[in-house]
């Protein structure tokens, strides 16, 4: 066995990393095409700003920050709708919100250095108990969105067509707002809010340069994902680096690489 | 054509920024010069004394006590490095890898290093000795001036005061001793030489406090709770008790009040923390800078200058000297 699978914590962070891996870009591309592709840093903030009211009325931080989770992505789908040429306007509202109410609660209490031990997650340090939740959320996650795949798909490009055609735009819209909220401020504890993020976009960003069709972009941005987060984290194992970062970079580098072979074939 | 080559020029400097962006990282996070210098000495040490005893320290206070109490018999590794914050780190593989085969290890506690679950989970598997600080001394809550109501969390900046430094040391010591039992005289001799040197600079506060005309300090970071407490000095902070959190206007108003009112002509910086509300304050109240060390990590000034927690803590009871009994 080569060095690096030698470690428990290198084997979970393979296996933990590989099902983030395919769960973000596999809601992230949804998001990308409604225009959301922020999302993961607006609900983060968002989660901050409810780690730090928990910490202050002494109720579950973590609850809290899921809670309020919830709640700002029923907000982001509402003024999603208001604002439906600009849905990016949505999240630009939702995250100053957060900043605002964390900077408060923050200032207000005591919170300080606490709320980020609640918020703090690394792929390399993955518990096994960690490890169970991420298996079921992925699972879930995974049924779900196959399962609506073909509905997602045609709400993602055209919502009225959608519910003309018959789909049941709202109960799809309200499981999916749920799935996201419920994902993000799940793995930003696990593995950091930062490889969440950009796993949600990055790798969706790069199969649409492909510029073939859903299912092969579908298909082919789940794959960039995977390779980003092994090859990162091999990366980061061999050259000593924080390994969030790494990963971000690597899926960065194979977007440039992809970009520029697609430009050079086009020509 | 022309686009495209502006494209090519544009995919190529990212590339290029972004593996120097590696590059820089590799250096802050490995912290290579402090490991390499012990890899050294050990090297040169192997013939006589097998197997160091590894030790690795959360951040750089207990980086420096393990190495003044182990001497040569211990190779120690910090994994915080210099200059940047305990809060926003994350470990990298190398420093699990370490982590899984090391000795001893010693951390802060009190939320200061928020990964430290993930990190002691991983030891609990392995046979290292885990010194937790923030068990060995007396903690201090936050007095929240502004609200009554307390959440019961702890101030985490216990190295700060020599008296702690000096009983968190000797349970470096004594840890050392249960490792390694045939060199115990050595480490329980460098103990005793260090208990000498921070006893002094507990005496020095005390003297300096007599002579003092005043009480109260004003500072930029409230990281010198544990000190202010035991020689009785109030420590009023600008921004609150985080460094990343805003201050209120109203704050701002206060300590401007505070400042004429008790005639302070003072303010104490940080190597580390965001200095510019402070200076504001400064030109509004006219206080004059002057800096106080919280030992947190070592700049590079500082490293190349061979500072320590002992040499910076003798320069804190100058500044407070010149602050409180000048």
């Amino acid at each position: 066995m080569p060095e690096i699978l030698q470690y428990g914590f290198m084997q979970r962070a393979f296996l933990a990393g590989v099902v983030v891996a395919l769960i973000c870009p596999a809601i992230g591309i949804f998001l990308t095409l409604r225009r959301l592709s922020m999302i993961g840093d607006t609900l983060s903030h968002v989660a901050l700003a409810g780690v730090a009211g928990g910490i202050l009325l002494n109720f579950y931080p973590i609850y809290m920050a899921l809670i309020l989770t919830l709640l700002a992505s029923f907000g982001i789908e509402l003024l999603r709708k208001e604002f439906h040429q600009y849905a990016e306007i949505s999240l630009a509202v939702v995250l100053s919100f957060g900043i605002g109410l964390a900077t408060i609660l923050i200032s207000l209490g005591g919170a300080g250095a606490q709320v980020f031990s609640y918020l703090f997650g690394s792929v390399t340090l993955v518990t096994s108990r960690d490890m169970l939740s991420i298996l079921i959320l992925g699972a879930i996650i995974m049924a779900t969105v196959l399962f609506y795949y073909r509905q997602l798909f045609y709400m993602a490009f055209d919502e009225t067509a959608a519910r003309l055609a018959g789909v049941p735009v709202k109960r799809i819209n309200m499981i999916f707002t749920i799935l996201v909220a419920v994902t993000i401020s799940i793995s930003m504890r696990i593995v950091g809010i930062l490889m969440v993020s950009s796993l949600m976009v990055i790798p969706v960003a790069t199969s649409l340069q492909l510029k073939k069709s859903f299912l092969v972009t579908f298909i082919a941005s789940l794959c960039f994902g995977l390779i980003s987060v092994l090859a990162g984290l091999t990366i980061s194992f061999y050259a000593s680096l924080a390994p969030g970062g790494t990963i971000v970079m690597t899926s960065v580098g194979i977007l440039i690489i992809v970009a520029a072979i697609q430009r050079l074939m086009s020509n | 054509m022309k686009n495209r080559r502006l494209f090519m020029l544009i995919a190529v400097l990212t590339i290029a920024v972004a593996f120097a962006g590696c590059g820089n990282g590799t250096l802050q996070t490995g912290d290579e010069g402090q490991i390499d210098e012990n890899r050294d000495e050990e090297v040169e040490k192997v013939e006589e004394i097998p197997d160091p005893i590894k030790v690795i320290a959360s951040f750089y206070p207990y980086y420096d006590f393990a190495k003044v109490i182990g001497g040569d018999r211990v190779s120690v590794k910090q994994m915080v490095p210099d200059g940047a914050d305990p809060h926003s780190y994350e470990p990298s593989p190398r420093d699990l890898v370490e982590l899984e085969k090391t000795d001893v290890f010693i951390y802060n506690g009190l939320d200061m290093e928020p990964w430290i679950d993930g990190v002691l989970n991983m030891l609990e598997n392995t046979d290292a000795l885990i010194i937790n600080a923030s068990e060995l001394v007396e903690v201090r809550e936050y007095h929240d001036h502004d609200h009554d109501h307390d959440h019961g969390e702890y101030d985490p900046h216990i190295w700060t005061d020599p008296m702690n430094a000096m009983l968190i040391s000797e349970k470096i010591s004594i840890v050392l001793q249960e490792k390694d039992l045939d060199n115990s005289q050595q480490y329980q001799g460098s103990f005793e030489e260090f208990e000498k040197k921070l006893m002094e600079i507990h005496h020095s506060f005390e003297e300096m406090m007599q002579e003092a005309h005043t009480d109260i300090i004003l500072v930029s970071h409230s990281a010198f709770g544990y000190l202010a407490d035991r020689h009785g000095i109030t420590e009023i902070t600008v921004t609150g008790i985080s460094p990343h959190a805003e201050p209120n206007p109203g704050r701002l108003a206060e300590l401007t009040k505070i400042a004429r009112e008790y005639d302070l002509e003072h303010i104490f910086f940080e190597t580390l923390a965001n200095p510019r509300t402070a200076e504001v304050l400064a030109e509004e109240a006219g206080l004059e800078p002057l800096m106080l060390y919280n030992v947190e990590g070592l700049t590079k000034e500082q490293k190349e200058a061979g500072e320590n927690y002992v040499s910076l803590m003798k320069k804190n009871v100058e500044a407070l000297r010149k602050a409180l009994a000048e």
